[in-house]
């Protein structure tokens, strides 16, 4: 009787959702464990096993793989030892450590079973079947850097830099190929994020203890997932609800002052839904200013951060999630005479600076796995959002107020065989934004303010195709775009990937992206200096599609190519790889934030000549001995654009171009790390990250005493950890810029914060000195 | 700065390639023996009990019910090597583990009663 009635329902809800839209599959069933079960042939073709016998160990909860070998079986509390018995081959027992896609292996009958478990894995690695080039950043990765939120999480990975963005704010920003964050497209589970006015400040506004993992793409990923992916595409998968872990605990301090807690809590509710808080606060007391300069090395403040998730699966198919997340951060600093409770106006001389922002956001996703079709799913994702910030920089406020929606929906199926896969959906996104930016004046008749309004929809189609030919992979993928200021945009990406040989792989992607700059929240840094904000506009006529732009600036585009080789070997009895990375991207059209012109300003106009970014990368990852492993790179990297610049040899005022490297970032890049083991839980990890000379921009016309060097000095910065294992949890201590190396010259003019040589924002080297910091993690672990 | 940052590389490689450095006085000696367990689990506690000193690398193949160690003659012998992982509780082809502590191992990992080395 029931079950007719759930059928029922069910029928009318995969309509529904048919009706409205469709998602990606793996993110989903959270408390589900899905897998597949293949043999391997002679042929060393990989062949879906029917019938194959999948089941927890020691009790009835049990399935038995569908017509394509897949698998889905609910979770249960009792055991985490799940067994996979095929007629003529070796059962196995796997230990599921939480709830992944697991791909089960079973070779012929000669006897020789392999089972890859996606658990059993290193901290970081590359996900060797996948076509795009992923690098995937566990939790075990994410400690070695304790330190706390997601911008530190980056330190030990080569791709990535992690800077601040300015002197005073304490905000840190991420590049990858030597550009700026913004051209990496956010994904929280799949869906972009942190857009907009969150650009700059996104990634302090995620704990890394509530990160589970962090997938890296190099270049355009996924077409699924938007258009904004340029130079690469992070996607953030959070803690999901573990009935395994009912709590997760974490603290920490600083010597700088800054203390942090963190909890995870999971709960089942009722037989189909099981829920998580993910809660974080943090305050900062106290800030010295050891430099001696008079700003406070970082802001004082506090962030509180919620997150809940609510997760449902009837274990029929159908699976959906509710996620809540509220955050509130708020900064001050400056001189520490300033009083933050008057206006600026009232206390002229004295330079205060803060920050506050509000976001709120729901989002959620609901999916439906077709029971006869287990590669059959239609899926629907959406989220709604809500940002507002105020922020004071001196005699310079910045406000702002961003509104967001976003749904998607995906339908995924195979063509004749599961080698080929695709996925085709729709998306809408919509953004309506408001900015303002003040500079006062004492005498109010000088105020001048700059309002700037955008609403932005964007509806597209996607399509992308996977090929599985054994030993090669192919992705093709295609969108269409249209957004109502820039017109119709295509963004196609292919991703290719061939298996040389078992030990050999090359990949090679290209595609496009493209995306709007917001042009205040991105370039904040500038604001922290007596720059003045100049924005060029189009010229007449040269409007893209007779709509108002975005500040009167062209939307951003760019085209990337990137080879990627890896080679395993063996070294001294153990696995190592190197690879090699080679990656281009050509800027068709870009926002450029000229920091040469004049001292005195920030120039931000529509790229006027070329514009690209070139860059070479080689690792090395070896286990030179027992429990520990080291990795080595290296990164040459090329980055430049035309500036524009006053044409001198015609008085008339004109102007020409000269081809300049981007300022801040470095020519060559290296990083070691080294992580160690003892027998007895104790782990020991080092990272040097050691940056080549940087150029500077010009601060030649400012006089003596005021001017920055043209380039920065080479330096390396060093971050030691040590942890000390438990069985419920972990202590850690550790030591940022241990070297103490510092940029001596931080803040140019900072006794007269007024004055017009006021600058804060030429940062190219570590702002804070050494650092001590300790924390612990627990873990309450339900009776296995 | 310079030198600083000269004798940190110099440090770090030292901590990389030492132990090749090592490597050309100690010879070391490439070693199989029989062990008997099932699962992943039983590979996990065989590995953790070959993790001692003299042992430069080991493994564990299940299917030939085989593990293969690297060790070093002068710091351990054969007999001690098979020794540690019968304390562990996996019988090898010259010690029987102790009963005492084979009971105590995981059902998966009960190799005497349900013997499944495929």
């Amino acid at each position: 009787m029931s079950y007719c009635k759930q059928r029922g329902w069910l029928g009318l809800r995969s309509l529904v959702i048919a009706g409205l839209a469709w998602i990606v599959f793996p993110a989903l069933g959270q408390d589900t464990l899905r897998g597949v079960v293949f043999e391997e042939n002679a042929q060393g073709q990989l062949v879906p096993l029917v019938q194959a016998h999948v089941y927890w160990q020691s009790t009835s909860v049990g399935t038995v793989t569908g017509p394509l070998g897949a698998f889905a079986i609910p979770t249960v509390p009792q055991t985490k030892r799940l067994v996979v018995r095929y007629l003529g081959l070796a059962p196995d027992t796997l230990f599921i450590r939480d709830s992944k896609a697991l791909r089960v292996i079973l070779k012929p009958a000669s006897g020789l079973a392999m089972v890859e478990v996606t658990e059993e894995r290193a901290s970081s690695f590359i996900q060797r079947a996948e076509a795009l080039s992923t690098k995937i950043l566990t939790e075990a990765e994410l400690f070695k850097a304790a330190c706390c939120n997601l911008s530190e999480s980056f330190e030990t990975n080569p791709s990535v830099e992690v800077s601040y963005t300015d002197a005073a704010s304490g905000v840190k920003q991420i590049q990858l190929l030597g550009l700026s964050g913004s051209y990496v497209q956010m994904l929280r589970e799949n869906m972009p994020t942190m857009r907009g006015l969150s650009t700059h400040t996104g990634l302090s506004l995620i704990p890394g203890t509530w990160i589970d993992e962090i997938q890296l793409t190099q270049g355009p990923g996924s077409v699924v997932n938007g258009f904004e992916a340029m130079s690469g595409q992070v996607n953030l998968e959070f803690k999901k609800p573990n009935l395994e872990e009912p709590l997760v605990l974490n603290g920490y301090l600083n010597q700088m002052g800054r203390s942090e807690v963190n909890a995870v809590f999971s709960h089942q509710i009722n037989r189909h839904w099981t829920a998580a808080w993910l809660l974080h606060g943090n305050r900062m007391d106290g800030s010295p200013d050891v430099n001696k300069d008079g700003f406070l090395d970082l802001p004082t403040g506090f962030q509180a951060n919620g997150l809940a998730r609510f997760f449902y699966n009837n274990q029929q198919g159908l699976s959906a999630q509710l996620n809540l997340r509220r955050v509130r951060d708020q900064r001050q600093g400056g001189q520490p005479g300033y009083n933050h409770d008057l206006s600026p106006m009232e206390q002229p001389g004295v330079y205060g600076l803060s920050s506050r922002m509000d976001q709120g956001e729901v989002f959620g996703k609901l999916g439906y796995v077709f029971p006869a079709h287990r590669y059959r799913s239609i899926g629907l994702l959406w989220s709604v959002g809500l940002t507002d910030l105020a922020n004071r920089y001196g005699w310079r406020n910045y406000s702002g107020r961003q509104e967001s929606g976003y749904v998607q929906g995906i339908y995924q199926d195979i063509l004749g065989s599961s080698r080929n896969r695709y996925r085709v959906g729709w998306n809408f996104m919509g953004d309506r934004i408001h900015e303002q930016v003040d500079t006062l004046a004492l005498d109010w008749a000088s105020n001048a303010r700059r309002m700037d309004h955008r609403m932005e929809w964007v509806p597209g189609l996607f399509g992308e195709l996977t090929l599985d030919r054994g030993s090669s992979l192919w992705v093709l993928g295609g969108r269409t775009d249209y957004h109502n200021r820039y017109g119709w945009q295509f963004s196609p990406r292919i991703h290719w990937k061939s298996d040389l040989d078992d030990k050999r792989q090359l990949r090679i992607g290209a595609g496009r992206g493209f995306r709007v700059a917001s042009i205040w929240a991105e370039n904040q840094g500038a604001m922290v200096s007596s720059r003045a904000l100049r924005v060029q506009g189009l010229e007449v006529g040269e409007e893209p599609v007779g709509r108002s732009a975005a500040y009167g600036l062209n939307r951003e585009a760019s085209w990337y190519t990137g080879l990627h080789y890896t080679r395993d070997f063996r070294f001294r009895y153990r696995n190592a790889r190197w690879g090699v990375d080679l990656q281009q991207q050509w800027f068709t059209d870009q926002v450029i934030a000229d920091y040469d012109r004049s001292p005195g300003a920030l120039w931000l106009y529509n790229q006027p000549g070329r514009s690209w970014s070139r860059s070479v990368q080689v690792e090395m990852e070896l286990q030179p001995m027992k429990r520990t492993e080291v990795r080595l790179a290296y990164r040459w990297q090329d980055v430049r654009s035309d500036y524009l610049w006053p044409d001198s040899s015609m008085n008339t005022g004109g102007t020409t171009t000269r081809l300049l490297r981007r300022p801040m970032v470095p020519v060559h890049r290296a990083m070691v790390n080294v992580a160690y083991r003892t027998k007895k839980r104790w782990e020991w990890d080092a990272t040097v990250q050691v940056f080549g000379s940087k150029r500077i921009p010009s601060t030649a016309s400012n006089p003596q005493g005021t001017q920055m060097l043209e380039q920065s000095p080479a330096y390396a910065v060093m971050f030691l950890q040590v942890t000390k294992n438990f069985k419920k949890g972990a202590f850690y201590i550790g030591v940022e810029n241990l070297g103490d190396f510092r940029q001596r010259q931080l803040i140019l003019d900072s006794g007269n914060p007024f004055s017009p040589y006021f600058d804060a924002s030429l940062v190219w080297g570590p702002a804070i000195e050494r650092m001590v910091y300790a924390g612990f993690r627990y873990r309450l672990a339900s009776k296995d | 700065m310079k030198p600083f940052l000269w004798s940190l590389l110099i440090w770090l490689g030292g901590i990389a390639f030492s132990p090749s450095l090592q490597a050309q006085t100690a010879s070391k000696v490439e070693y199989r023996f029989t062990v008997y367990g099932n699962c992943g689990a039983c590979e996990e506690r065989i590995l953790v009990a070959l993790d001692q000193k003299g042992i430069v690398a080991a493994g564990w193949d299940r299917t030939k019910q085989e593990a293969w160690v690297v060790y070093r003659p002068s710091k351990i012998s054969e007999d001690q090597i098979q020794r540690f992982v019968a304390a562990a509780g996996h019988d090898t082809e010259r010690f029987k583990a102790d009963s005492a502590v084979y009971q105590s191992l995981p059902d998966c990992c009960l190799y005497r009663e349900k013997h499944s080395p495929h």
